[in-house]
């Protein structure tokens, strides 16, 4: 499942870029996401929790840089991970580039997710509403991390949302009824998610 | 004195309240989950979240180590009892735990038992499996592609995914006319993947008792006779040790005939540990793992003459069967009874070619309410007819009838072998037709599309194979499909009937009683029937295939005429004339000279057991096993009119007329529940029910979120229709019921939404004809195919 979105940030693109460099830093900014250990440089282990309706998973695993281009200002990641109670495993490919814009930077992500078990059984019609939704919280906390990392306060002391809740239910839910409305309004395409 | 009224006792054509129901409403059913038994402990199943991968290794110290924490079984543990694969019921094998890879998503990798569901279910959990991902198959296309890995590595000889190749009728024959044909119609169609989801889930306790070598099982099963049979053949215990009680069973649907791991792995479970072990699957559990059914792929022809006539058929088609060959079906053809597809018209030649294959789905082909694949040639049947009318320009439904065997052609061979024996299938298009007042709707349609509505009528009319066997061609394991009745009639006139069907909401209770009272005249009320029990019950082949009626229902009757044939000697007695000078009226035997001189059935029952004549045996019970010489054919007519929106590709069901010929009807209300049961789900069916997968072999339709069942709010309205052909060959003349219209139902919806968008260029779109489907076919012009993997945006 190939999910893109993008968000614009008001930063300057090499001051992103410079907090891209510094991936538990970016990982931080993921809600329910942490990273446990640096088993080499670029490779963590880590943990993402989410819940997806009825279902709440911890997924435990391991996320590698596995490219960086400092001329396009790319970063690709590959993650892949299994729920604790073995429920489901994920594996995610994940490319994030950043562009300039007038006012600031802009970052397009493309998520190539692939689901197995309840997370998949369950979730596969929120899925891509729950990450737009995450991608907006991660814009923001990335906004208000680059922000403090700028006034030389200890990320140990800023304070992120964690994923899930009736927060993310709400946001999803209406990302999917405005997807219906969209419908009646603009022109066909058997793909738009 | 006279006869007694028949209606009045509750006897033949009374719309007779069901008698089960009166528990049912009460909370009072007793179901295999209602059951508990001293010292019972709970199994709970870890499935596979893959859908293809190797088992690298299996970790269970954690669950070993849980407090409550019985026994883990693993596919090691069944390796070495010789039990991690069963046989299946069509001549394949099946793992009961998975021990080299998991082929299926849902696979059973291990169970544990423990002290309650809870601590089971926790320890499952805390397995710790360690899987290799490998490629996933999730259609046919996949399977049999170049390359494609192989799944079925287990077994010797299997060098790619086909399971069988297998064709009917003649080829060349065929070939012919299709040369010679002015009209050659095609259409490609798939009969997508469904489950029939019963509101009760599997489940079983087994019960071993070490002291008496006795295990008894209570299982949610269709055929407990056959379950017997199968475990004393399979696990070699001595089949007197074994018991099998199917108690209430909250729906079946053909998905309760396999034989599931579940059941294998509690009854080894309580052979291990001397106690008894439940199970009870969870509605994902269902979804996911057990019997599914169709997802069956279709390429049709139809060679025509300009003047409408069929002459030949050919069909070609491609079934998925999953991971294991498992399909729940009694005859020796390897797709069912496919070839039972254009029944009801005359056609002379005809070819089918079918093909199975194995892909990472899961296993278990049931024949949901239906016999064995006729649900699928139905559909095809009765689409293929509605393209080939559209594409000769004539009217559909007279396309029908100048093809239709005729009143007076029976009993009439089918060019694919099969023997139909009677019907009035001209009259019950009729009936249909001046219900739905077509002429009228014709017109209607018209003046809508004016004004740039869409609306559509389509109509199903066949005759489907019901109530297997004979036993010449129907057989489980080498079973013959034979089914049996006992009756034991007690000294007060009171009785007990046993069948070897099973009822799952049937009403076998009610309509058994029925034909004992018609047969006998001893009043329904005054008859208990008792079913699913293998230490009382006589050996029968259970209840599916529409059987019920047209093998067990004739035993009944044939038991009751062996009653009353002892009962004629006892009256002869009792009036002291010679048997020959005896005649019967429904309840009482009287002098043929003198009718007013006379004795009840219920003064000859007492007279049994307190004044036999010299030589007699005592009692008044007998049992009879009832071989039929033929399947019944009943005939239904659907017709469906909708409206689409064409803006939103919603389509609304206007009316809904079914006309059904099932022969003499024991019960008409419980007949007509059953059509409207059926409708029901022929509706669900064609409109919301979806199991589908996507590219990873994720099963989507896993909870009923997803997979939609229809409620009362969107079920459409019925209106039912009568024509009566008895069944030439019953003993009562009654033909199955129990199918035919979630047979028959679903092509006459498709055909009425595909009729609403004739002139669009649209020939198909697959079930579950979802709005979104129609509006892309709107807009594009083209067919829409609803074959695995599905989109990304369809859930």
């Amino acid at each position: 499942m190939l999910i893109k979105h993008d968000f614009e940030v008001p930063v300057d693109v090499d001051k992103v870029w410079e907090f891209c460099q510094n991936i538990p830093q970016v990982a931080a900014c993921l809600p329910g996401a942490s990273l446990t250990d640096e088993i080499a440089p670029d490779q963590y282990t880590g943990n993402v929790g989410i819940r997806l309706g009825p279902v709440q998973m911890q997924f435990a695993g391991q996320a590698a840089v596995t490219e960086r281009d400092h001329a396009n200002r790319t970063i690709v990641v590959d993650a892949s991970g299994a729920d604790e109670k073995g429920r489901g495993q994920a594996a995610l490919g994940l490319t994030a580039r950043l562009v300039p814009t007038a006012t600031g930077t802009r970052v397009e992500v493309e998520q190539d997710l692939q689901l197995s078990g309840a997370a998949a059984q369950y979730g596969r019609g929120m899925i891509s509403d729950v990450s737009a939704v995450m991608m907006r919280d991660f814009a923001t906390n990335m906004q208000t991390r680059i922000d403090a990392y700028d006034r030389g306060v200890s990320p140990d002391q800023i304070q992120t949302k964690s994923a899930g809740g009736f927060g993310i239910a709400i946001a999803a839910a209406w990302i999917a009824l405005k997807r219906v409305g969209r419908r009646f309004f603009l022109p066909y395409e058997p793909n738009r998610i | 004195m006279t006869a007694v009224d028949e209606i009045k006792i509750g006897g033949m054509g009374a719309s007779r309240r069901r008698v089960e129901d009166n528990r049912f409403i009460r909370g009072k059913g007793n179901y295999v989950d209602d059951i508990v038994l001293p010292g019972m402990l709970h199994m709970e199943i870890l499935r596979s979240p893959l859908a293809h991968a190797r088992i690298k290794s299996i970790d269970a110290s954690k669950a070993w180590a849980m407090p409550g924490v019985r026994l883990v079984l693993t596919g090691e543990t069944m390796a070495a009892r010789n039990l991690a694969w069963m046989p299946t019921l069509s001549y394949d094998t099946q793992a009961v735990l998975a021990t080299d890879k998991v082929r299926f998503q849902g696979q059973e990798v291990a169970c544990v038992i423990a002290d309650d569901p809870y601590i089971a279910k926790d320890a499952c959990e805390a397995i710790v499996v360690d899987y290799e991902p490998l490629p996933v198959i999730v259609n046919p296309t996949q399977s049999l592609a170049e390359g494609a890995p192989l799944i079925r590595d287990d077994k010797e000889n299997q060098s790619n995914n086909v399971v069988y190749d297998w064709e009917v009728g003649d080829k060349d024959g065929t070939d012919r006319v299709f040369d010679q044909a002015d009209v050659i119609s095609k259409i490609d169609l798939h009969y997508p993947r469904s489950h029939p989801a019963p509101i009760e889930c599997c489940g079983s306790i087994a019960d071993f008792n070490r002291a008496t070598s006795k295990l008894t099982v209570y299982m949610t099963t269709q055929a407990p006779h056959i379950i017997r049979a199968a475990v004393a053949l399979v696990a070699e215990l001595p089949e007197q040790m074994i018991r099998i009680i199917s108690p209430d069973i909250g729906g079946g649907f053909g998905n309760k005939v396999p034989v599931y791991p579940g059941y294998v792995a509690s009854i080894l479970a309580s052979i291990l540990l001397e106690r008894p072990v439940k199970w009870i699957e969870d509605r994902t559990g269902n979804l996911i793992s057990t019997g599914f059914a169709r997802d069956i792929y279709l390429h049709g022809e139809l060679a025509l003459r300009k003047d409408g006539r069929i002459l030949g058929v050919r069909m070609k088609a491609t079934a998925d069967h999953g991971a294991f060959f498992s399909d729940a079906q009694p005859s020796k053809f390897k797709i069912g009874l496919m070839h039972s597809a254009f029944a009801c018209y005359d056609i002379p030649n005809a070819h089918l070619e079918a093909r199975g294959v194995y892909t990472n789905k899961a296993p278990g082909g049931v024949a949901y309410r239906c016999s064995f694949r006729v649900t699928e040639a139905m559909f095809f049947q009765e689409r293929m007819v509605q393209a080939a009318a559209d594409d000769l320009g004539m009217d559909q439904a007279e396309f029908r009838r100048i093809n239709f065997v005729r009143d007076d052609d029976f009993p009439h061979r089918t060019p694919w072998g099969f023997l139909t024996d009677s019907g009035q299938y001209g009259k019950c298009l009729d009936v249909g037709l001046e219900a739905i007042g077509y002429e009228e709707f014709l017109k209607e349609k018209e003046e809508a599309a004016k004004r740039g509505r869409l609306l559509g009528i389509g109509i199903s009319t066949m005759t489907e194979p019901l109530g297997a066997g004979n036993s010449r061609e129907y057989d489980i394991l080498g079973i013959k499909m034979f089914d049996s009745a006992e009756l034991k009639i007690h000294m007060t006139g009171k009785a007990l009937l046993r069948t070897g069907a099973k009822t799952q909401g049937q009403g076998h209770e009610t309509t058994w009683a029925q034909i004992v009272a018609h047969e006998l005249g001893l009043p329904a009320e005054d008859i208990l029937v008792e079913e699913g029990d293998t230490d009382t019950a006589p050996f029968g082949m259970g209840t599916y295939a529409s059987r019920s009626t047209p093998v067990a229902g004739a035993a009944v009757a044939m038991v009751s005429r062996k009653i009353r044939a002892k009962a004629r000697k006892i009256a002869a007695h009792l009036l002291e004339i010679s048997e020959e000078d005896v005649e019967w009226e429904l309840g009482r035997f009287y002098v043929r000279s003198q009718p007013d001189r006379g004795v009840t059935i219920q003064e000859c029952a007492m007279a049994a057991y307190s004044n036999m004549p010299d030589g007699m045996e005592p009692g008044l019970e007998n049992v009879a096993y009832y071989d039929p010489p033929n399947l019944t054919w009943p005939f239904a007519c659907y017709i469906v009119t909708v409206e689409v929106d064409p803006e939103t590709g919603v389509w609304d069901v206007l009316r809904l007329v079914a006309v059904d010929d099932c022969g003499v009807r024991i019960n008409p209300m419980i007949v007509e529940g059953q059509i409207m049961g059926g409708l029901t789900e022929a509706y669900a069916m064609a409109n919301m029910q979806f199991i589908t997968f996507d590219e990873h072999g994720n099963c989507i339709g896993s909870n009923f979120t997803d997979y939609l069942l229809p409620t009362a709010w969107e079920t459409p309205g019925i209106e039912l229709h009568e024509v009566e052909t008895p069944c030439p060959h019953h003993p009562i003349g009654a033909k199955g019921i129990g199918e035919c219209a979630a047979v028959g139902g679903p092509a006459a919806f498709v055909n009425a939404v595909m009729d609403a968008l004739k002139g669009t260029g649209v020939r198909n779109i697959d079930m579950p004809v979802f709005p979104d489907r129609v509006y892309e076919a709107l807009q594009t012009g083209q067919d829409v195919s609803g074959a695995p993997p599905v989109r990304t945006d369809e859930t």
